[in-house]
């Protein structure tokens, strides 16, 4: 099916594949074309200089995504070794229930978010926008990172014991640093899936200088400033180019993740 | 005298490992504990009450009535019916779709990795570029969709007639916001038919090829039927993101027109931050989270015994 093909078979393959790829690529390139059209690079210009506060929702976007990937780290590498590495009592069944909770929405648990988040005093504060959001993706963490480690073997472990390292030793001086292949996954994809999330400053921010960009779309085609579609198509552009970015350039780097990171959607 | 001092060392690095063991989990379970098992308790018990979600006095006990409401509400009905038919329709164009582009990916023809690239980078974009993009593409009067039909060559090939409001026609505004979601989702399906097909070597299509089988019986006997860890993968992950779509119906539609395009998740953000029944939203939230744990149950099992084999 494959070695033998015959050129007929490659120019039939190669014409579908371009067919899809400018079905693909035309809407895309189009966003980026209405960006510039009527008075080209100065809608760019004017979706920064118009009062509308878009730099603070680029830095909103950027604090909360770069601090959601670190609590998901944070939490998720210690807690992947243990379920890997370690025994303890109730071990499976705690990894189990976390594992269960993985496909379950943020927005069902809603009302008592929100009376948790008010209760703590943290509703429209980088708290709320980082703290809910990251504990919904830090199952699909946990199961990446364990895999990871799961190929690992305990005898690194048994190594740092002989010479008298504890386990916090292990994981953080041997386990982490060897993991960087999984660790850089759950980086690009928890950042992606942060940077683009909707519902996260739908429910955790309420006014403008709390919103992150996915926001800022639809408050600024709501807004007096950004009524025209080529600004608010500037701010697709700008908002785009982090994440697709940050995929472009890591790509070969991204291995089961890509299939993992699919997950959480 | 050696065997107790050993055995001794021994029991306390076993203690030492429970409790380390137990250190490393403290903060996923204080985090989950804080908004998932509390959550989950707090939904749990306001489904069985009618509840503003603002003034903890006016909840009032109503027993099981608001799960007999949902069974008779036209909204719910009519949510769970459009996350059937999406959950068909964009499992069997995914799976079809993605396995078609893996494969056509495989000879590693001229721009493979520029294609590959491409069709990803949907899956990278955020939902409301999506969303914006589609909406300009079904606007009713300039959008592209519409200004194609009423074109020259439109209206040679007789298809002016079907311009109209996409997103607005109940019988259209739900097929719009599927082929959306097929559009932003592909990529991830292909990867994981690339993925899949990686377990099939060449040998296998080359054998098929000897035995005369043609390209479509190689398809249908040889390709399809030892892909299914991987169609099981992506119906399950559709069944899961059928019941918890939310961001792209909310952002084109907003679940109408009437309910046309109502989801299980639009309506409880409706009921809960439009209508203030949080109560009654908490029993959508229930029903959501019983069908999702239970689907992740499967994906578990069926893992598991993968792994096994």
């Amino acid at each position: 099916m494959f070695r033998s093909l015959s050129l007929g078979g490659k120019i039939f393959i190669q014409a579908v594949l371009i067919f899809l790829g400018i079905l693909y690529l035309v809407p895309l390139l189009n966003v980026v074309y209405r960006s510039f059209l009527g008075a080209g690079a100065s809608n760019y210009v004017y979706l920064f200089t118009s009062g509308f506060p878009i730099l603070r929702m680029i830095f909103n976007s950027f604090l909360v995504s770069i601090l959601q990937v670190l609590v998901i780290l944070a939490v998720a590498s210690p807690s992947a070794f243990a379920f890997s590495k370690m025994n303890f009592p109730g071990r499976d069944a705690i990894y189990l229930a976390i594992l269960l909770t993985m496909s379950i929405s943020m927005l069902c648990f809603i009302t008592p978010l929100f009376q948790t988040l008010k209760a703590l005093g943290w509703m429209n504060t980088y708290l709320a926008m980082v703290l809910p959001a990251a504990t919904f993706w830090t199952p699909v963490a946990i199961l990446i990172l364990k895999n990871y480690f799961d190929s690992l073997g305990r005898e690194m472990l048994e190594a740092t014991q002989m010479e008298g390292g504890g386990f916090f030793t292990a994981w953080w001086k041997v386990y982490l640093p060897v993991s960087r292949p999984a660790t850089v996954n759950v980086i690009v994809f928890a950042f992606i899936a942060s940077w683009n999330d909707y519902l996260n400053p739908l429910l955790f921010s309420r006014t403008d200088d709390m919103k992150t960009l996915p926001m800022a779309v639809v408050a600024l085609s709501n807004s007096i400033y950004g009524a025209r579609p080529e600004v608010v198509a500037a701010c697709l552009v700008i908002m785009a180019l982090p994440s697709v970015g940050v995929y472009l350039l890591l790509q070969d780097f991204l291995g089961e993740g890509m299939t993992a990171g699919s997950v959480k959607g | 005298m050696t065997t107790t001092v050993r055995r001794g060392a021994f029991r306390q690095l076993r203690t030492k490992e429970i409790l380390w063991g137990y250190a490393f989990l403290l903060p996923i379970l204080v985090l989950l504990g804080l908004f998932v098992v509390y959550g989950l308790f707090f939904v749990v018990k306001i489904s069985f009450y009618k509840w503003d979600g603002v003034d903890p006095e006016t909840m009032v006990f109503r027993g099981l009535r608001n799960y007999q409401l949902l069974l008779t509400d036209p909204t719910f009905l009519m949510s769970i019916l459009n996350a059937f038919v999406f959950l068909v329709v964009t499992v069997a164009v995914q799976m079809l779709v993605g396995l078609l582009v893996a494969l056509l990916l495989r000879p590693k023809l001229w721009g493979h990795r520029f294609f590959k690239a491409l069709f990803y980078i949907p899956v990278a974009l955020s939902t409301t570029v999506i969303a914006t993009t589609f909406s300009a593409f079904y606007e009713p009067n300039f959008g592209v969709l519409n200004s194609l039909f009423r074109s020259p060559v439109g209206q040679f090939l007789g298809l002016t007639g079907w311009a109209h409001s996409w997103l607005g026609d109940p019988s259209t505004a739900l097929g719009s916001i599927i082929f959306a979601n097929i559009f932003q989702w592909m990529g991830a399906q292909m990867v994981f038919y690339i993925a899949g097909l990686t377990t099939i070597s060449d040998d296998v299509f080359e054998a098929a090829q000897i035995d005369g089988a043609g390209f479509w019986a190689t398809l249908r006997r040889v390709v399809w039927p030892s892909l299914w860890p991987t169609h099981t993968t992506v119906i399950i992950l559709g069944m899961v993101g059928a019941i918890k779509t939310f961001d792209i119906v909310w952002l084109l539609t907003q679940g109408g027109p009437g309910n046309a395009t109502q989801f299980p998740a639009t309506m409880l953000y409706q009921s809960v931050a439009q209508n203030f029944q949080a109560g009654y939203g908490a029993s959508v939230s229930v029903v959501m989270i019983v069908l999702c744990v239970v689907l992740s149950a499967i994906q578990i099992a069926f893992n598991q015994k993968k792994r096994e084999a």
